[in-house]
């Protein structure tokens, strides 16, 4: 296993960086040869020199080590990796370049091949591979203590469906079970997303009439947007602090007595859901001030003169011309806040923490990477994405519904 | 002009909303140490204090943090636009047998969350040796770029008249001429659309670090600043401090650039 494993990992290693700096140089190489051509196998050789070392450094003796043990992590020098990848997208550099000669000539797919292969290269092994592998480890029985004999290359055998039936049966954490962290994504994600809408479509439409100081008004209500995500969470949850955060502190200004936000369980989800709701308000107004914008004048003119009152040119006219802009923007929100795991994960602290408030895809990361149950949490994700996947088909239908009841 | 008090009432408690915990960190970070577990509620500190900034600075590992994070988004906006501005331009413009099923494969990637991928991903990365590398976080943190950034230029170039490259073409120009010098000066707006989106992207991400980053030397901003922010007690002025200085520069860019940002996304999301 050790000098085939290592030669393995160094060439698809070597395949990988190497493909983005083969995208790059392709593009110079072909440039370079077709318009100063006596620069080209210089070049070529300046370039190929990096190669030399890396493959002198990864294929002589006792260059690298298989990992057998988890704790061993690889630690190579920042000069060597960059004349591994140099040289290898270098090789393959040249190798397109003369490809790109050959097949623009003859061949009817060699230009798109070329284009499309070191990015299709990119997601398979980063997209479709992880994938199917997930479905083999769904399959298998991989575990904190079973680990140890796969990585010395025990094969990972086969245990049929139980992990898909324990995702339903057992708790993915330590009590939540499947059913309540499933109806847990379901709240958290119709909550928010309707607070979102509500508020957004509401500053939106105020924010389109013409008044004075729109500029600073609407520059200050996408600040929760514009600040990093990850500090937005972390100073509410200093916020939400029970003793020292600002909510108790105003709560008890109205003589409210203090919550205790970071333990207890209903308090803790709707501190999430408020700095969720925070956090997601800008981009539904903004996405929602551009299509109120883009609606023409004359469109209100002719209802006003109709008789319309306001509230009938807003079901009338503006509900109706905003739906083009509402169906993709709440597609892309809903999907967001289900798949929103920085806020439940960074609000309920480190390492397991307070499962009161976790939803499906937290619960994922955690069963992964805090408990170790491998088989289990692989066969939890293939459930998610199948749910996903579903809700995905549903909206499709329903914004291709609505997309051709327009065109009518 | 009397019939919009309301109007103005409203968007000014809305705004204060908005900002009143961005005020509030600030306000955290200049306060002296002595006076942070103030349990009475005060928005403008009575004694101010810089000693938090130059602690950040000087006894955290904080440019070491922001210099990970640099290199990393550097890295993976670069990968992003380079790689699929010439994908997206073959996807566009060429017609080959697998493309109707690449292009179903790229928008199904758009709905999956990287967690979802990232327990095998993890393990690939292992077999690779490249957990604790930066090089781990840059390949994980294509797998969202990527593909988002494909149907995007592939959505921009579908709207670049396919004549002006054949005009190219017959003035001489090969057919990667025409892509570099017609086609990519054209698509500017929405290149830098693409490499925004990798940015932002990259430079605030935190889950995916956490889980291939393990050495504090190469931890990136968000990891670092949720070492402070993880015990509470002691350096709750130093998180602030850092939290201030890590997001002006941001949110000065985002502002900035907000208005591409969101036809970019929207463009995303219409095609998608």
């Amino acid at each position: 296993m050790d000098s085939l494993a290592a030669v393995t990992q160094v060439g698809l290693l070597l395949a990988f960086t190497a493909a983005v700096i083969a995208a790059v140089e392709v593009a110079l190489f072909v440039f370079i040869y077709r318009y100063q051509s006596r620069f080209y196998w210089p070049l070529v050789l300046g370039m190929a020199l990096p190669l030399a070392y890396g493959a002198a450094k990864v294929f002589g003796k006792g260059a690298v080590a298989a990992p057998d043990d988890l704790s061993v992590v690889a630690d190579p020098t920042f000069w060597e990796s960059l004349s591994l990848t140099w040289g290898g997208g270098t090789f393959l550099g040249v190798l397109g370049a003369g490809l790109f000669f050959k097949t623009t000539i003859k061949g009817r797919y060699g230009v798109p091949a070329m284009m499309i292969a070191p990015a299709m290269l990119f997601v398979s092994l980063l997209v479709v591979f992880p994938f199917f592998f997930e479905l083999r480890l769904a399959f298998a029985n991989l575990n904190l203590y079973s680990i140890g004999r796969w990585i010395q290359g025990e094969p990972l055998g086969f245990v049929g469906i139980d992990n898909f039936i324990n995702v339903f049966t057992s708790s993915p954490l330590q009590t939540a079970t499947f059913w309540e962290l499933f109806l847990r994504t379901i709240l958290w994600t119709f909550i928010n997303i309707s607070f979102h809408v509500a508020f957004g479509l509401g500053l939106a439409l105020l924010l389109n009439r013409p008044i004075r100081g729109r500029a600073i008004y609407r520059t200050l209500l996408i600040v929760p947007w514009a600040i990093p995500q990850v500090v937005a969470v972390l100073a509410w949850r200093g916020e939400f602090h029970p003793q020292f955060g600002m909510v108790n502190q105003v709560l008890n200004m109205f003589g409210v007595s203090s919550v205790n936000w970071w333990s207890d369980p209903v308090p803790i989800f709707i501190s999430c859901c408020i700095v969720n709701i925070w956090l997601g308000i800008p981009f539904m107004m903004i996405v929602f001030l551009g299509g109120l914008q883009s609606i023409p004048k004359t469109l209100y003119e002719a209802a006003e003169i109709d008789g319309a009152s306001i509230i009938k040119q807003f079901l009338e006219v503006t509900v109706p011309m905003l739906k083009p802009v509402v169906i993709p923007s709440v597609t892309l929100g809903t999907i967001w806040t289900f798949n929103n795991i920085n806020v439940i994960y960074l609000m309920t602290g480190q390492d397991g923490g307070n499962e009161s408030a976790d939803i499906l895809v937290s619960a994922l990361y955690k069963s992964a990477f805090t408990y170790s149950r491998y088989s289990y949490s692989a066969a939890f994700a293939l459930v998610i994405f199948g749910i996903l996947m579903g809700l995905t088909m549903m909206w499709m239908r329903v914004s291709g519904g609505t997309s051709r009841g327009v065109a009518k | 002009m009397k019939k919009n008090w309301w109007v103005h009432g409203i968007l000014w408690v809305a705004c204060f909303m908005s900002v009143l915990p961005v005020l509030r960190v600030i306000a955290v970070s200049i306060r002296p140490g002595d006076r942070l577990f103030t349990t009475e509620f005060e928005l403008i500190p009575k004694v101010t204090t810089w000693s938090n900034y130059t602690e950040v600075f000087t006894q955290t590992g904080f440019f070491s943090w922001l210099g990970n994070s640099l290199l990393i988004t550097i890295m993976t906006a670069m990968i992003g636009v380079i790689l699929s501005a010439t994908a997206a331009y073959g996807i566009s413009r060429y017609k080959f047998p697998t493309r109707s099923a690449l292009l179903v494969l790229l928008m199904g990637t758009q709905m999956i969350p990287v967690v979802v991928l990232l327990l095998p991903l993890y393990f690939i990365l292992r077999r690779l040796n490249l957990i604790d590398t930066y090089s781990g976080v840059i390949v994980a943190y294509s797998v969202t770029t990527l593909p988002f950034c494909i149907w995007l230029l592939k959505g921009y170039f579908d709207t670049v008249p396919r004549s002006l490259e054949e005009a190219a073409q017959v003035d001489g120009l090969t057919v990667v001429g025409s892509f570099w010098r017609v086609v990519l000066p054209l698509s500017t707006p929405s290149l830098a659309i693409a490499g925004l989106f990798s940015i932002t992207q990259a430079w605030n991400e935190y889950i995916v670090a956490r889980v291939i980053l393990q050495s504090s030397e190469k931890y990136t901003w968000p990891l670092g600043l949720f070492e402070l922010q993880g015990d509470f007690s002691s350096r709750w002025g130093l998180f602030a401090a850092a939290s201030v200085s890590v997001s002006i520069p941001v949110m000065i860019v985002f502002l900035y650039s907000s208005k591409w940002l969101l036809t970019g996304l929207t463009v995303g999301s219409v095609k998608g």
